[in-house]
C-alpha cells in the first residue's frame, strides 16, 4: 500500500494534504502547544514547590510545630489569577472553534462530484452519482477524486455504525443506518490517501480500510465517463485486492 | 421541640469517656460471629474494606485483560490473540475498570470514612449499605459469568447498536452486559441514597457544611449525580434488552428505531459518570495534601464550589461524545462551548492544590508522592480533554488513541493515583498497621514511570492516526515503536501495582502498629484508635471548626473548642445522633440497625431473578421476583428495637 | 451529673442538648428522606423515558403516531381512579396522625384497591390496541412508558398493602407511623408521574393536528 506522503505516517493528521484538514490543522496544533505549555508550567510549579520546602520526617507527631494556618490572601490570589488566565485562553479557543466550524461546514467551491459511500461489515460500497442523484456506477474499497476540487460524500450504512475518515484530508463523519450524513473532502496533491473505518463495527473493524486516489481533473473526468459507459447495473461486490 | 410523649424522647446524659462506657459500647456494638456474622454484618468499616478489596480484585482482572491486549499490540500484525478474543478483552477491560473498579473503590473508601469523618457511628441505612456491597459483588460475578458461558461482551463498553442488537450479535454476550448493568445500577443507586442522607443528617453538632472534609463533598455531590444519571443507563440497557428479546424497535432502523437514541441515553449517563468516578478522588487529595503540607487547604470554599459546579456542568456536555454523528451546527457550538467551560472549576482545584504545597511545608511520604504527582496527571488529563472539546480538533482526535490517552490519564492519573494516596494515608486507620514507606516509594516510582511511559506517548500515537478498538495494525502505519513503548510501560506499571499489593500484604500482617494519629492529621477519624472500635466514638463529638485536631495551632481560624472526650452518651442499644441539615443542631436519637441476613437473601433472590431473565425462564423469574419482594417485606418489618413501632410505656 | 444543657464555647452558637426525638417518629426518621432520594431517582427514570418518546415524536412527526390517536375512554377513568386513591391514602395518613389505626388501615387498603382497579383498566386498554410491543417504535415506546408506570403502581400497591397490614396489626400510633408516611409519599409520587405520562401519551399527540 502506497502512502502518498512517503515516509510520513499514512494516517498522521498533523500533516494536511487538502481540506478541511488545512483549516483544522492550525487550531489543532495551537491547542496542542497550549497543552504542552500548561503541563510544563504546572509541572514546574509542583516540582519547585515540593523541592524547595520538602522534608523527610520520620514521625510526623514530632513535627507538630510545623502546622500553620498560612497567609491565605497571597495563596488565594494564585487561584484568582490562574482562573482568570484560564478563562481568557478558553474564550479565545471557543471563538476560534466556532469560526473554524463555520469555515469547514461547506467547501468554498461547488463540489465537482458526488460520491455515495455505504459502509458494510467490513467493506466500502462506493457509488458515483450524476447531477440528478442517479448512480452512474459502483466500485468497492477505492474512491477516485479530482485534485484541487471538493467532492461531496453522502454517507450511509447498510448494517451497523461505521465512520468515514481520510485523516490527511479531513475529519471523520459517522455512517449511521437510517440516516444520511454529508461530508466533503478536497485533495490538494495527487496521490493515494488511506481511509479507515473509525467506529468499531465488529470482528474485522481493524481491517476495514480504503484507498482514496487523487488524480488530475482531466484524468478524473475521462475515467468517470469511461466507467459510466461501461457500467453494468447492480451493486458492486467487494474487490479481491482488499487493501489493508 | 415537638409535643411528643416522654416515651418518644430522650435526653442524653452528658458525660466524659470512661473505660466502663467503652466496655458497654463494645458489647452493644460487637457484631455477630461465625457465618451469620459474616453474611449479616452491617458494620460500615467492614463493608467499606470489602468494597475496596472487591474493587481491587476487579482492578487486577481488568489489568490482566489490558496486559494481554498490550502483548498483542506490541508490534504490527501480531497473532497472540484472535480478533474475537481481542474484541472481548477490550470490551471487558472497559466494563471492568469503568464500572466494577472506578466507582466501587471510591465508594469503599467513603463507606469506611463517612461516619468517622462526621462523628457518627454508622451510615444512615446500615442494612442498605450491606445490600449495596452484595449487589455490587453479584453484578460483577454476573457479568464475569459470561466467560464461563462462552458469551463475553464484545461490542465495547459503550455497546453501540445496531452492532449490539441481536441481528448482528446473536449470542448472549450483550444480555450478560445489559442485565448485569441494571443489577449494578441498583447497587450504585442504593449506595448513593445512603451517602446523601448520611451527609445531610448525621453530621456532628457544630459540623456545618463548610466544616466538612472535601471528600464528603466529593462523594455526596457525585451521589446526587448518580441519582440523576444512573436511570438513563439502566433504561438504555433495558430498552436494548427488550430489542434483543422481544423484537421492540427502539434502536434498530426497521420500523422506526433510531441508533442515536442509544447514544443520547448512554452519554446522558456516561458523561456525568466520568466526573462521578473522579470527584471523590479529587476530594481525597484535597484532604490528604493539606496534612502533608502541614496547613489547611488553600481556598476550601472555592474547591467545594468547584466540585459542585463540575457535577452540574457535567450534565450539560454529553453530546461532545457524538460530534461526528451529524449533529446540527448550533448544537455542536453549544456543546463545544460547554465542554470548554467545564474546565474552569477544575482549574480552581489545580491552583488550590499547587498553592497548598507552595504555602505549606511538605513532608515527603508515599501518600504525598501520589497526591502531588496527581496534580500533574490531572492537568495532563485536563488539557487533552480541552483539545477534544473543540469540534474541528475532535473530528480528527475522536476514536483515536489520543482519546485513549486522555481517558487513561483521567481514570488512572486521577482516580487510581487518588486511590493510592488514600490507601497509604488511611491504611493505618483501617488496619491498625503502617505500610512500609521504602517499599511504598519504590512502588510509586514504578507506577508513576510505568504509567507515564505507557500513556504519554499514546497522545502521539493518536495524533499519528491510530484508531481505537483495532486488534492489529499494519507495519506501514508507523505505529510500531510507539506501541512497544506503551507495552513496556504497562508492564512496568503492573510491576508497581504488584509491589503495592505486596506492601499491603506485609503491612496487614507484619506492619508496625499504628497510633491513632500517625500523620498528625486534623480530622475526626484520627481521634479514635487505629483501627477504630466498633462504635467509632464513645461519646458524640461536637466540633467547632474544620480542623478539630489542629485547634489551638492554627491561630485565627477556630475560636471555639471541639469536644471529643466529653459529650452526649448514647448507650441504650445501638444509637447515633441525627442533626438538622443546615445548622447541625441536635434533632433526634436514631436507633441503628443490627446485623441482618435480609440484604444477603434479597441479593441472592434478585440476582437469581436476573439470571432467570437471561435464560428466559419466565416462571422462575416470576417466583424469584416474588421472593425478592418478600425479602424486602421482612427486611423492612417495623421493629421496636429500631424505634419504628408504637410503645406503651415510658423508657 | 446529668446537666441538661452542655455549652461549647463557639463563635457561631452555643449548642445545647435537651429532649431529643427518639426513633422513627413524626416522619422525621431517616427513612422518609431515603424515600425522597428514591423518588428523585425514579423521577429521573421517567424523565429519560419521556425524553425517548419526545426524541422519536419530534423526529418523525405526525406519521409516527398511530392513525387512531390514544383516546380518553380508559385514560380519564384511570386518572380519576388514581387521583381518588391519593385522596384516600391521604385520609389514611391523616387518620394515623390522629391515632386512628382502623381508619388508616382501611384507607390504605382502599387506596391499594383503587390502584389495582387502575392496573385492570390499563390492562384492558392494552388488550384493546391493534398493535403489539414489537409493531414499531411508537408501539414499543407506548407499552414501555405506560408499562413502567404500571410497574410503579404495582410496587406502590404492594407497599400500601404491607403498610396496611402493619397498621392493622397495631404497630403504629400518632407519632410512630413513619412507614405510613413513607408509603403515602411514594404513592403520591406515582400519581404525579401519571400526570406526566398522561400528558405525553394522550394529550401531546393532539398538538400535531
Amino acid at each position: 500500500m502506497q502512502a502518498t506522503t512517503g515516509g510520513h505516517g499514512p494516517l498522521n493528521y498533523l500533516e494536511s494534504f487538502g481540506a478541511p484538514a488545512h483549516e483544522i490543522r492550525p487550531i489543532l496544533l495551537a491547542l496542542g502547544w497550549l497543552s504542552v505549555a500548561v503541563v510544563v508550567i504546572i509541572t514546574a510549579l509542583v516540582l519547585i514547590a515540593v523541592l524547595r520546602r520538602g522534608r523527610r520526617v520520620e514521625d510526623m507527631n514530632t513535627d507538630t510545630g510545623s502546622v500553620v494556618a498560612g497567609r491565605d490572601t497571597g495563596a488565594l490570589r494564585w487561584i484568582y489569577a490562574g482562573v482568570a488566565a484560564t478563562v481568557a485562553i478558553l474564550l479565545v479557543f471557543v471563538f476560534w472553534t466556532v469560526t473554524t466550524m463555520a469555515a469547514i461546514q461547506t467547501p468554498r467551491a461547488a463540489p465537482a462530484a458526488t460520491v455515495e459511500v455505504t459502509g458494510h461489515q467490513f467493506w466500502w460500497q462506493v457509488a458515483y452519482k450524476d447531477a440528478d442523484g442517479a448512480t452512474l456506477f459502483e466500485t468497492a474499497n477505492e474512491i477516485r477524486v479530482p485534485v484541487g476540487k471538493p467532492v461531496r460524500f453522502v454517507l450511509r450504512s447498510a448494517d451497523v455504525i461505521h465512520s468515514f475518515w481520510v485523516p490527511l484530508l479531513g475529519g471523520k463523519t459517522d455512517m449511521i443506518p437510517g440516516q444520511e450524513n454529508v461530508a466533503w473532502l478536497r485533495a490538494d496533491a495527487a496521490g493515494v490517501y488511506r481511509g479507515q473505518c473509525v467506529e468499531y463495527c465488529g470482528l474485522q473493524h481493524a481491517k476495514m480500510a480504503f484507498e482514496l486516489r487523487a488524480v488530475p481533473p482531466q484524468d478524473f473526468d475521462a475515467w468517470l465517463k469511461q466507467r459510466a459507459e461501461a457500467a453494468p447495473s447492480g451493486p458492486a461486490e467487494p474487490s479481491n485486492n482488499e487493501t489493508r | 421541640m415537638p409535643e411528643l410523649p416522654a416515651r418518644y424522647t430522650r435526653e442524653p446524659a452528658i458525660e466524659p469517656v470512661t473505660p466502663d462506657l467503652r466496655e458497654r459500647l463494645d458489647r452493644i456494638w460487637e457484631g455477630g460471629s461465625g457465618l451469620r456474622g459474616w453474611f449479616g454484618t452491617v458494620d460500615h468499616k467492614i463493608l467499606g474494606i470489602r468494597y475496596i478489596i472487591t474493587a481491587f480484585v476487579f482492578l487486577l482482572l481488568g489489568g490482566i485483560e489490558a496486559l494481554a491486549m498490550r502483548v498483542q499490540l506490541a508490534g504490527p500484525d501480531q497473532t497472540f490473540l484472535t480478533p474475537e478474543q481481542y474484541n472481548e478483552l477490550f470490551s471487558m477491560h472497559g466494563i471492568t475498570m469503568i464500572f466494577l473498579y472506578a466507582l466501587p473503590i471510591l465508594s469503599g473508601f467513603s463507606i469506611f470514612l463517612f461516619p468517622l469523618l462526621i462523628g457518627a457511628r454508622d451510615m444512615a441505612f446500615p442494612r442498605l449499605n450491606a445490600f449495596s456491597w452484595w449487589v455490587f459483588l453479584f453484578s460483577g460475578l454476573f457479568i464475569y459469568a459470561s466467560f464461563f458461558a462462552g458469551a463475553v461482551p464484545n461490542a465495547g463498553w459503550f455497546n453501540y447498536p445496531p452492532y449490539a442488537l441481536k441481528q448482528f450479535n446473536p449470542g448472549m454476550n450483550m444480555d450478560f452486559y445489559a442485565l448485569g448493568m441494571i443489577l449494578l445500577g441498583i447497587s450504585t443507586t442504593t449506595g448513593s441514597i445512603n451517602f446523601v442522607i448520611t451527609f445531610l443528617r448525621l453530621r456532628a453538632p457544630g459540623m456545618s457544611f463548610n466544616r466538612t472534609p472535601v471528600i464528603l463533598w466529593g462523594t455526596t455531590t457525585i451521589s446526587v449525580g448518580n441519582l440523576l444519571a444512573v436511570p438513563a443507563v439502566s433504561l438504555a440497557f433495558f430498552l436494548l434488552w427488550l430489542d434483543r428479546q422481544y423484537g421492540t424497535h427502539f434502536y434498530g432502523v426497521e420500523d422506526g428505531g433510531k441508533p442515536l437514541l442509544w447514544q443520547h441515553l448512554f452519554w446522558l449517563f456516561a458523561h456525568p459518570w466520568v466526573y462521578i468516578i473522579v470527584l471523590p478522588a479529587m476530594g481525597m487529595v484535597s484532604d490528604i495534601l493539606p496534612v502533608f503540607c502541614r496547613r489547611p487547604l488553600v481556598g476550601y470554599s472555592l474547591v467545594v464550589l468547584a466540585t459542585v459546579a463540575t457535577m452540574i456542568l457535567g450534565f450539560g456536555v454529553w453530546v461532545h461524545h457524538m460530534f461526528a454523528t451529524g449533529i446540527p451546527f448550533l448544537s455542536l457550538s453549544y456543546f463545544s462551548g460547554a465542554s470548554f467551560i467545564i474546565t474552569i472549576p477544575s482549574a480552581v482545584s489545580v491552583f488550590a492544590w499547587v498553592a497548598t504545597i507552595w504555602w505549606g511545608r511538605p513532608v515527603i511520604k508515599t501518600a504525598f508522592l501520589y497526591a502531588s504527582s496527581f496534580i500533574v496527571m490531572f492537568v495532563i488529563a485536563g488539557v487533552s480533554g480541552v483539545m477534544t472539546a473543540s469540534v474541528p480538533a475532535d473530528l480528527q482526535l475522536h476514536d483515536t488513541y489520543f482519546v485513549l490517552a486522555h481517558l487513561h490519564y483521567t481514570i488512572v492519573g486521577i482516580n487510581l493515583f487518588g486511590v493510592l494516596a488514600g490507601l497509604y494515608f488511611w491504611f493505618p486507620k483501617m488496619t491498625g498497621r503502617m505500610l512500609d514507606e521504602r517499599l511504598g516509594r519504590i512502588a510509586f516510582w514504578c507506577v508513576f514511570l510505568g504509567f507515564n511511559l505507557a500513556f504519554l506517548p499514546m497522545h502521539w500515537t493518536g495524533l499519528m492516526g491510530m484508531p481505537r478498538r483495532i486488534y492489529t495494525y499494519p507495519d506501514a502505519a508507523g505505529w510500531g515503536w510507539l506501541n512497544m513503548l506503551t507495552t513496556v510501560g504497562s508492564f512496568v506499571m503492573a510491576a508497581g501495582i504488584l509491589l503495592v499489593l505486596i506492601n499491603v500484604a506485609q503491612g496487614r500482617w507484619f506492619g508496625r502498629r499504628a497510633a491513632p494519629n500517625p500523620w498528625d492529621a486534623p480530622t475526626l477519624e484520627w481521634a479514635v484508635s487505629s483501627p477504630p472500635p466498633a462504635y467509632n466514638f464513645a461519646v458524640q463529638p461536637v466540633v467547632a471548626g474544620r480542623h478539630p485536631l489542629w485547634e489551638g495551632r492554627l491561630g485565627g481560624e477556630a475560636t471555639g473548642r471541639s469536644s471529643l472526650d466529653h459529650g452526649p452518651v448514647l448507650d441504650r442499644g445501638k444509637e447515633q445522633l441525627v442533626t438538622s441539615m443546615l445548622d447541625g443542631e441536635p434533632l433526634l436519637v436514631s436507633k441503628v440497625a443490627e446485623d441482618s441476613l435480609w440484604p444477603f437473601f434479597a441479593t441472592l433472590a434478585m440476582t437469581g431473578f436476573f439470571a432467570a431473565l437471561l435464560y428466559h425462564w419466565t416462571w422462575t423469574a416470576a417466583a424469584l421476583g416474588i421472593v425478592t419482594l418478600l425479602c424486602g417485606l421482612f427486611w423492612n418489618w417495623p421493629r421496636a428495637s429500631l424505634g419504628q413501632v408504637r410503645e406503651v410505656r415510658d423508657d | 451529673m446529668t446537666e441538661t444543657t452542655h455549652r461549647i464555647p463557639d463563635t457561631q452558637a452555643d449548642l445545647s442538648f435537651g429532649r431529643l426525638t427518639l426513633g422513627s417518629t413524626d416522619a422525621r426518621g431517616n427513612g422518609w428522606f431515603g424515600m425522597a432520594a428514591l423518588v428523585t431517582t425514579e423521577a429521573c427514570l421517567f424523565a429519560y423515558l419521556l425524553f425517548s418518546y419526545y426524541y422519536m415524536a419530534l423526529h418523525y412527526g405526525r406519521d409516527w403516531l398511530p392513525p387512531e390517536l390514544p383516546g380518553f375512554k380508559f385514560s380519564i377513568p384511570m386518572t380519576a381512579l388514581l387521583f381518588t386513591s391519593s385522596v384516600v391514602v391521604w385520609i389514611g395518613e391523616r387518620g394515623i396522625k390522629q391515632g386512628r389505626s382502623a381508619v388508616c388501615a382501611i384507607a390504605l387498603a382502599g387506596g391499594a384497591l383503587l390502584g389495582i382497579a387502575f392496573v385492570a383498566l390499563e390492562a384492558t386498554e392494552w388488550a384493546d390496541k391493534d398493535f403489539t410491543i414489537s409493531t414499531d417504535s411508537y408501539s414499543s415506546l407506548y407499552f414501555t412508558v405506560t408499562g413502567f408506570h404500571m410497574a410503579h403502581v404495582v410496587g406502590g400497591v404492594i407497599m400500601l398493602l404491607a403498610v396496611a397490614l402493619w397498621t392493622a396489626l397495631g404497630k403504629f400510633d400518632a407519632h410512630r407511623r413513619d412507614p405510613v408516611s413513607i408509603a403515602a409519599f411514594y404513592w403520591h409520587f406515582v400519581d404525579v408521574v401519571w400526570v406526566a405520562v398522561f400528558t405525553t401519551i394522550y394529550v401531546t399527540p393532539h398538538l400535531f393536528n
